[in-house]
């Protein structure tokens, strides 16, 4: 039967929160449920002498048992979160760094500020050793706690890119604290300007190691590319054939390069003068962790 | 008069919280605009899942983890990296210039994420956009208001996009594919309808700043997966028929009074919920409660209606025709009942005026009905 | 429909059990049907999760992918289904009767899926396998194009009325059964198995309600529950994943297991329920000119098969106009025929048809045998009229061109007139074919007073619409650019590597 499901985020998510769906609003409930129903299912099919199909019930039977029993174990939904994959063993070169000189290398390598996913991915693309989203949230707690515990005592901290008109932190994106309030700051044109940025920052890097390595680019290297080159006007070579032929990286810097001036002037402008207010405005903490949450004190009042 | 009809729907209601409209019981009034009941339980907030529960009919949709994330994963990858994808997607359909790529994040308000701020941020954000101030051109997860019968509803698109001309596109992001360039006709509805309450708000919102409704196109984009791949496609989507349809169903719910009139003073759908909000009320009470209104089911409500099961069980306790869907029903125009059609087809009861077409009809049916199964047909 | 199928579906529900629309089954009904299961995940495009796939109850195999997410493990799924489906294709190429043109395979496959959904999941799975390269960066193996292009060809002619390569049991069943439910809900296949033949301890109320609980009556595809896939699957393929990343072999092993048993115990009731519904089936004798329609679909098969064999290309992804448009005339051709067909085969069907005045039945009151008329090349030919008095609602006009069920093949009419008066119509025809070619038309070609005879509308034979070739085109009717008219050239491969998340 044909259902209609309205995939929007927003409002899958409310639904999901809220327990409107009835049999989410409480598992143990809707397994009690299904172990009735199977329960007479069975019956059912034995007394119609169906022993194939009362065979499969009692399977599906055992699994809700089980899952209940889980349930009843852990006081917890039974769709218990998988067991966590250890950090595999050091490898290679370079491995043995902090995460968070690994997190410092790739938004170098980028010189713009990035969100996590993307810093994985250049990590991947170009540099050795483990790093996960997962380690990255949590490193970022760190950083602002170290800096609070004694300022200045490390040579840069991770910290998140500012909002340019109400200087709050914009926790999706992360910086590096030597760099100037200005590449810090988050106007309407910078995602874009910061993403010409990126792509130029990987194009570069993929030349290099097209230069100076024996094997060349890393295969994720040029996927990456890949992925920014497809979304630049002229970015892609075009073959004789009309179709997509192999990356240039030096036609991808030529390209982000000439959307880049388009924009480059007027996000400048907004940066600067939020910067200029950021300085006035705020502390040397705040300038690197942000404004205060406007609706910090609100949100704790407000109903979960 | 307002209050007095407020006061009825309260009272329906009775002492649980009040359900605000969404997106998608917007979405949902296009489906049976003539259902009473829907629209009882809709506008007065009633929890359709818990009443539908507790008279033994539970709603049985809910959602695939699997689509909650892969739609989620979808639109963060079209979000990405500055919005990356969605600009070519929007470059190639709505024709953006290369300067317009202003990005405004309406997700929260300096970290606070509460409907009422976050509609007054988007509020002055597109207001400030609409007369043509600053850079922005993608409006992220803007949050709109809707008032319904004096409620209001929020509202939270995808993306608005503004182009330099001063027109404002819904786009919707959704995570069913376009192969070919065709996609599921049920999906694109759905999400058609969705993005009309969306055009709407934002006409409001527009409109009490004096700003007329042609700034926002009754054109949505629809960005999707093309064929196999993950990514993004762009497809426009004309809404202007369902725009008009929705609003003729929100007047409809401005006039919701005129439905509560006709109900006893006493009705009410409250569950008496105890302390740890279990239902007290006799569900046996609740069942009736629900019989005194007018219910016009139809087997599509199964697809979207959390009442649909309760109402099919009454259509089928009651003999309606309205279980066999409206194909069945159409045969017999002006007949609700499959006693009255076996009645007539027997000659077994009287035909009224408008009926003895029909009733000739049914009876030479029956006849021939009755020819086959004498001469032994199939089992 | 018309007020007899209505009624029956009445009839159905207010005595709670199914009622036969037809007198027979008009749907070939291979001795060797190759069922497919398939079951996708839900919110991804076209991404395979199962499959169960098989010739006989028994013998089925199941397919299992164990991260629909991954593009390898689906194109590996694609290559073992393919295998098992070309094999079984390939086994039907093999007697070949006639010389020439009219060489003919004698027998053609016949893939079953529970309902619609299925066919579509098969068309999805087509499409996305019929244009991979077998060579080069992302290279499938050589089965899953022929696969697809298979899958395609299937789905494409199961558009067609009457014809039986892929067709899906809903349709079968709900073609010979009414139920007392909506056409929605006989989408279900449980749900529609429940009133055509309960399990012998449930009513058909109990097994109704069975039908729509995913706990009892896992969904026949190709969605699966959202519960199951909440529930028990999503943490399944978590930990297989888990496993799959720690490289941990046991752990693997035991995941992939845990799978295979979790989706067997959603696929295996509908695998049961399609080869009940076919059995059921079976004991419905065939239609008579069933045979003729599969005669058909041997052709078609027998000519994509030497199509393939001769290294033809897949099917584009949009029909050129004009190619849309002849398909259209085919369609429609075949739905007119099909349904004369019927009508001709069945009582039932015949009935129906008379119910919705498109045909008529009755006894002869009047007949005028000698009559003759002389036609423009001065040749004298019989021309009888017959007058056939009826009490069904006739909505035929005059100039309609009848055939009859009741008299030898061949025999043709044309309305003269009709007149109604209440309940009774007259209707007078003159008979225009089927008597011979004599003088004097052959015995028992002209009906005779008080002869009961029955006559429905001639679907025609329309030659087939002449469509210019396709270079003879005119620009506005062909395809743009070049990528249009090459229906081979695949996605980049760029955009394939996209699709793979993991």
């Amino acid at each position: 039967m044909s259902r209609l499901y309205l995939e929007s985020q927003e409002e899958s998510g409310k639904l999901w929160n809220s327990g409107n769906v009835w049999y989410m609003s409480d598992p143990l409930d809707a397994l009690e449920k299904s172990i009735g129903t199977l329960r007479r299912a069975i019956r059912d099919a034995a007394a119609a002498g169906d022993t194939e199909r009362a065979g499969e019930l009692r399977m599906q039977l055992r699994r809700a048992e089980r899952a209940w029993d889980a349930l009843v174990d852990a006081g917890e939904p039974a769709a218990a979160p998988p067991p966590t994959v250890p950090e595999a063993a050091p490898a290679a070169r370079g491995s043995q760094l902090p995460a968070r000189e690994h997190v410092h290398r790739a938004l170098m390598l980028l010189g713009a500020p990035a969100a996590p996913k993307l810093i994985v991915g250049v990590h991947e693309a170009f540099f050795p050793g483990e790093l996960s989203a997962s380690k990255l949230s949590s490193l970022r707690r760190d950083e602002e706690r170290s800096y609070r515990s004694s300022p200045g005592a490390r040579p840069y901290y991770l910290c998140p890119a500012l909002a340019h008109d109400l200087l709050t932190p914009v926790r999706a994106l992360i910086t590096i604290s030597t760099w100037t309030l200005e590449q810090r700051v988050i106007g309407p044109l910078s995602p874009r300007v910061d993403f010409l940025t990126s792509a130029i920052g990987i194009a570069e890097a993929v030349h290099t190691a097209a230069e100076s390595t024996a094997d060349g680019p890393s295969p994720e290297a040029l996927r990456l590319l890949w992925r920014f080159a497809v979304n630049i006007p002229d970015a892609m070579p075009r073959n004789a054939a009309g179709h997509e032929g192999a990356l240039d990286a030096q036609q991808v810097i030529g390209a982000a390069q000439a959307e880049l001036d388009v924009h480059t002037d007027a996000d400048r402008a907004t940066r600067a003068e939020a910067a200029r207010q950021a300085r006035k405005s705020l502390g040397d903490d705040e300038q690197l962790f942000g404004a205060p949450l406007r609706g910090v004190t609100h949100l704790r009042s407000a109903r979960a | 008069m307002k209050k007095t009809v407020d006061d009825r729907l309260a009272a329906l209601r009775g002492s649980a919280k009040r359900l605000d409209y969404n997106a998608r019981s917007l979405a949902a009034l296009e489906n049976n605009p003539r259902c009473t009941l829907r629209a009882l339980l809709d506008a007065s907030g009633s929890d359709k899942t818990a009443i539908a529960t507790h008279v033994g009919h539970p709603p049985s949709f809910g959602q695939s983890s699997f689509a909650i994330t892969r739609g989620n994963a979808f639109e963060a990858m079209v979000k990405d990296n500055g919005c990356a994808e969605l600009l070519r997607v929007l470059r190639e359909t709505l024709h953006l210039t290369l300067p317009e790529v202003g990005y405004e994040d309406l997700n929260d308000v300096g970290g606070d994420g509460r409907s009422k701020e976050r509609h007054e941020r988007t509020e002055e954000v597109l207001l400030r956009a609409a007369r043509g101030e600053g850079d922005g051109t993608l409006f992220d997860h803007p949050m709109l208001r809707l008032l319904i019968g004096g409620h209001k509803a929020y509202l939270e698109p995808d993306l608005v996009a503004l182009r330099i001309d001063g027109r404002f596109h819904i786009v919707e992001i959704k995570s069913f594919p376009i192969i070919d360039e065709q996609a599921d006709s049920t999906q694109v509805r759905a999400a058609t309808t969705q993005a009309c309450a969306y055009i709407i708000a934002l006409r409001d919102l527009l409109g009490r700043a004096g700003i007329g409704e042609q700034a926002v196109s009754d054109t949505i984009v629809l960005v999707a997966p093309k064929d196999f791949t993950n990514r993004p496609t762009g497809a426009f989507v004309d809404a202007r028929k369902q725009v008009a349809a929705l609003t003729r169903q929100l007047s409809r719910i401005e006039r919701i009074g005129d439905l509560v009139d006709l109900l006893p003073e006493d009705l009410t759908f409250d569950l008496a919920p105890d302390a740890e909000d279990r239902p007290r009320r006799p569900a046996e009470e609740l069942t009736e409660a629900l019989d005194r209104v007018l219910v016009t089911y139809r087997p599509d409500c199964l697809n979207h209606c959390e009442m649909a099961f309760y109402c099919r069980s009454r259509a089928r306790a009651e003999a309606s025709l309205d279980v066999l869907g409206p194909v069945v029903r159409e045969q017999f125009g002006g007949i609700d009942t499959t006693t009255m059609v076996m009645g007539l087809a027997r000659g077994e009861l009287t035909p009224s005026e408008d009926q003895v077409e029909m009733a000739a009809a049914l009876r030479h049916a029956a006849r021939l009905r009755a020819e086959l199964e004498d001469l032994g047909g199939a089992a | 429909m018309s007020t007899l199928s209505a009624l029956a579906h009445v009839q159905a529900m207010e005595s709670m059990q199914a009622v036969p629309l037809t007198e027979f089954r008009h749907r070939h009904l291979s001795g060797r049907p190759l069922v497919i299961v398939p079951l996708a995940m839900a919110g991804e495009a076209g991404a395979p999760l199962a499959a169960m796939v098989g010739s006989a109850k028994r013998n089925g195999t199941l397919l299992v992918v164990a991260q629909p997410r991954n593009r390898d493990q689906r194109f590996a799924f694609a290559a073992d289904l393919g295998r098992i489906v070309m094999d079984y294709i390939d086994s039907f190429r093999q007697d070949r009767r006639g010389e020439g043109e009219r060489s003919r395979y004698t027998e053609a496959p016949q893939i079953l899926v529970p309902n619609p959904g299925g066919v579509k999941a098969l068309a999805d799975l087509g499409r996305m396998c019929r244009f991979r390269a077998t060579s080069g960066p992302y290279a499938v193996p050589d089965v899953v194009p022929e696969f697809g292009m298979w899958l395609t060809f299937l789905v494409d002619w199961a558009e067609q009325a009457g014809t039986s390569m892929l067709l899906p049991v809903t349709e079968m069943l709900t073609e010979h059964w009414a139920t007392g439910q909506s056409t929605l809900e006989d989408q279900n296949l449980a749900s529609l198995m429940a009133w055509i033949s309960p399990p012998s301890s449930l009513s058909v109320e109990q097994a109704m309600a069975d039908a729509e609980n995913p706990d009892v009556c896992p969904p026949a595809g190709p969605s699966t529950s959202p519960e199951f896939d909440n529930r028990d699957l999503a943490p399944a393929i978590r930990r297989f994943d888990t496993a799959r990343t720690l490289g941990d072999p046991h752990a693997l092993a035991a995941a992939e297991a845990e799978l295979r048993e979790l989706i067997a115990g959603q696929i295996q009731p509908t695998w049961r329920m399609v080869w009940q519904a076919i059995s059921l089936l079976r004991s419905v004798p065939e239609a008579p000119r069933t045979a003729k329609r599969f005669e058909g679909d041997c052709k078609a098969f027998t000519d994509y098969s030497d199509y393939r064999d001769s290294g033809g290309l897949p099917q584009r992804k949009r029909d050129t106009a004009i190619g849309a448009a002849r398909r259209l005339g085919r369609l429609e051709r075949a739905l007119a025929e099909f349904e004369s067909d019927m009508a001709f085969d069945d009582r039932f069907v015949l009935a129906d048809r008379r119910s919705a005045g498109e045909a008529f039945d009755g006894t002869v009151v009047k007949a005028e045998p000698g009559r003759t008329v002389t036609t423009d090349k001065n040749r004298r030919v019989p021309r009888p009229r017959v007058t056939v008095r009826t009490e069904d609602p006739v909505r035929l006009a005059a100039d309609t061109k009848l055939i009859s069920p009741s008299l030898p093949t061949g025999h043709k009419a044309t309305i003269v007139s009709v007149l109604s008066d209440r309940d009774v119509t007259q209707i007078t025809l003159e008979i225009t074919g089927g008597m011979g070619r004599g003088r004097v038309p052959k015995q028992g070609t002209v009906p005779e007073p008080g002869q009961r005879i029955a006559y429905l509308p001639d679907p025609g034979w329309r030659p087939a619409p002449q469509f210019p070739a396709s270079d003879a085109t005119p620009w506005t009717h062909s395809a743009a650019g070049a990528a249009g008219t090459d229906p081979a050239v695949p996605e980049d491969a760029a955009a394939e590597e996209w699709g793979n998340e993991d």
